[in-house]
């Protein structure tokens, strides 16, 4: 086991005790789960302000607005603030993040809207943007030629290369068609070409979607697997 | 219609203690952990792909490795951030670590970047802090911030982690611009949430390389993006990192073994759902008989 007089040991002693407390919730729910939970998020929030304030705020908001100690031979009032050449116009920043306070003021509680539909007309222009940024670039790839001629090292045609990439587009565009074509809510889909497509295309998102669940087991039992290993390897040293 | 065999099956799955699927799930995996048990692996395109993309990277540029990942995910994240700067310091590649998503990243991703500059043999000296890498902390990922970076590296960020001023640290003197035009060619994701997107949305259009290193539940999600080329290569959870370190010659036997456990928690859940789905079959093979 791992020893408890050195520092790296009462490490994971702690590290044992948190593990083996939240997963005692498979148990049953219990005092010792509820301990263990709550001790995690006042961590995890106190460190949250923490680091906040560490390298959001004071380095881009509070050094700004007071640069700190005066220039050599500039003689400064010991006992006064030194405000010397700060950046004043961040104090509106703090003025319009107050204004979000005001929504518990019934009298005052407009001054909260008009932050709010600020930022709101401003993230709907920036998710206009990103959307150029993220998504374009996948319709302009999305146009795919169904027959590919491919060359092989030597510069002479390659056969099953190029049959080989061009099944891989025509594979492609089928998908998407057949699921896009799901997606046509617009009327309703007798024509039987339509209908065999959209069908074809909702087992397409089905496998997808299998996928997705197979991902989503593997990386839960990652997770698993590294509190096993800790607890096994670093803790009891059952695993050397 | 169910035959009775099948609903007293399925009586049984019913009654069954939820625990004791908890416990076969610990039983199941524990032998390969102990026993050391490894299965072959190979190495998926995703992960080549990123290879060969760290490998194009001009000497002279610099990484950038947003880790955005904390406790919660690292036993996908830990390994993966791992074996991605492994091949960076063997590759004597600069590199300026930085988070958008965690408070907690920047002390955990300096934990284990040390530790991957003392597994390839290399003192503190030989790959400096300051000079061959730096950690530049946590930055809140609103858009106005990110689009600032995407413009200016030198007016987006400030401080390293520690608040020391950019411009004391070495390795980013004259760094600020992304892409083939300007000083960092590449930028990896470690993460364990949606970042990334930041990343599509702002950094595509500087032409900057972007690669992911991505939690399981998250990577179907991605394989468009490899597609439309706007990911240059990827690592899929702890397989990923995995996988990576068998191509940069460096594997893991620690891992190995972990990704045996992990072969046997999936066959465990394969024979959970086959269990699970025992009286449908039972109805269907005697509705056939009859």
């Amino acid at each position: 086991m791992a020893p408890l007089n050195t520092f790296e040991g009462l490490i994971i002693w702690v590290g044992a005790f948190a593990t083996l407390a939240l997963y005692s919730v498979l148990y049953r729910e219990n005092p010792v789960y509820r301990f263990a939970e709550h001790i995690f998020l006042g961590i995890a929030t106190g460190y949250g302000l923490y680091v906040t304030w560490k390298d959001i705020l004071y380095p881009n908001w509070f050094k700004e607005f007071f640069p700190g100690p005066l220039p050599p031979g500039v003689p400064a009032d010991p006992g006064q603030p030194d405000f010397t050449g700060g950046f004043w116009l961040w104090g509106l920043a703090a003025l319009a993040g107050a204004m979000y306070y005001t929504i518990y003021s019934k009298r005052f509680n407009w001054m909260s809207r008009l932050i709010m539909t600020t930022l709101m007309g401003l993230g709907a222009g920036l998710t206009f943007r990103e959307f150029f940024g993220q998504y374009v670039p996948q319709i302009g790839k999305s146009f795919k030629p169904l027959l590919v001629v491919r060359a092989n090292a030597a510069g002479s045609f390659d056969l099953t290369e190029s049959i080989i990439a061009s099944f891989s587009n025509m594979l492609f565009v089928a998908c998407m068609f057949t699921v896009l074509m799901y997606f046509l809510f617009s009327f309703e889909q007798k024509n039987k070409f339509i209908k065999n497509s959209s069908y074809v295309g909702r087992w397409l998102m089905m496998i997808a979607f299998g996928a997705m669940f197979g991902s989503t087991v593997m990386a839960r039992m990652s997770l698993f697997l590294g509190r096993l290993t800790f607890l096994f390897k670093d803790w009891i040293h059952w695993i050397q | 219609m169910q035959s009775r065999t099948g609903a007293r099956w399925e009586e049984f799955l019913g009654r069954l203690d939820r625990r004791l699927v908890s416990l076969g799930l610990v039983l199941f995996t524990l032998p390969p952990l102990v026993g050391k048990w490894v299965l072959p692996l190979t190495a998926s395109s995703p992960s080549r792909a990123l290879q060969a993309a760290v490998e194009a990277i001009p000497p002279e540029k610099l990484v950038f490795i947003s880790s955005d990942w904390d406790a919660g995910t690292q036993a996908e994240s830990r390994p993966q951030l791992t074996a991605i700067v492994r091949h960076l310091l063997k590759q004597k590649r600069k590199f300026v670590l930085f988070s958008v998503n965690s408070p907690t990243g920047p002390q955990i991703a300096q934990t284990t970047v040390e530790k991957a500059i003392k597994e390839e043999d290399l003192t503190e000296e030989q790959w400096k802090y300051g000079r061959d890498w730096a950690n530049l902390g946590y930055k809140v990922a609103n858009t106005p911030w990110i689009r600032t970076l995407s413009r200016s590296i030198q007016e987006a960020m400030k401080e390293d982690w520690q608040n020391t001023p950019i411009s004391e640290l070495e390795i980013l003197k004259g760094v600020d611009r992304w892409g083939p035009d300007g000083q960092v060619a590449m930028l990896i994701d470690v993460t364990g949430s949606a970042t990334i997107e930041y990343w599509y949305a702002y950094l595509t259009p500087t032409k900057v390389k972007l690669g992911l290193a991505c939690t399981g539940v998250m990577a179907p999600e991605q394989y468009p993006y490899l597609d439309s080329g706007q990911l240059s290569g990827m690592l899929t959870g702890m397989k990923g990192a995995a996988e990576y370190f068998e191509l940069i010659g460096a594997p893991s036997p620690e891992l190995r073994v972990t990704m045996a456990g992990q072969s046997f928690a999936h066959l465990y859940i394969v024979l959970l759902i086959l269990l699970g789905n025992v009286p449908i079959f039972l109805g269907w093979w005697q509705r056939r008989q009859r």
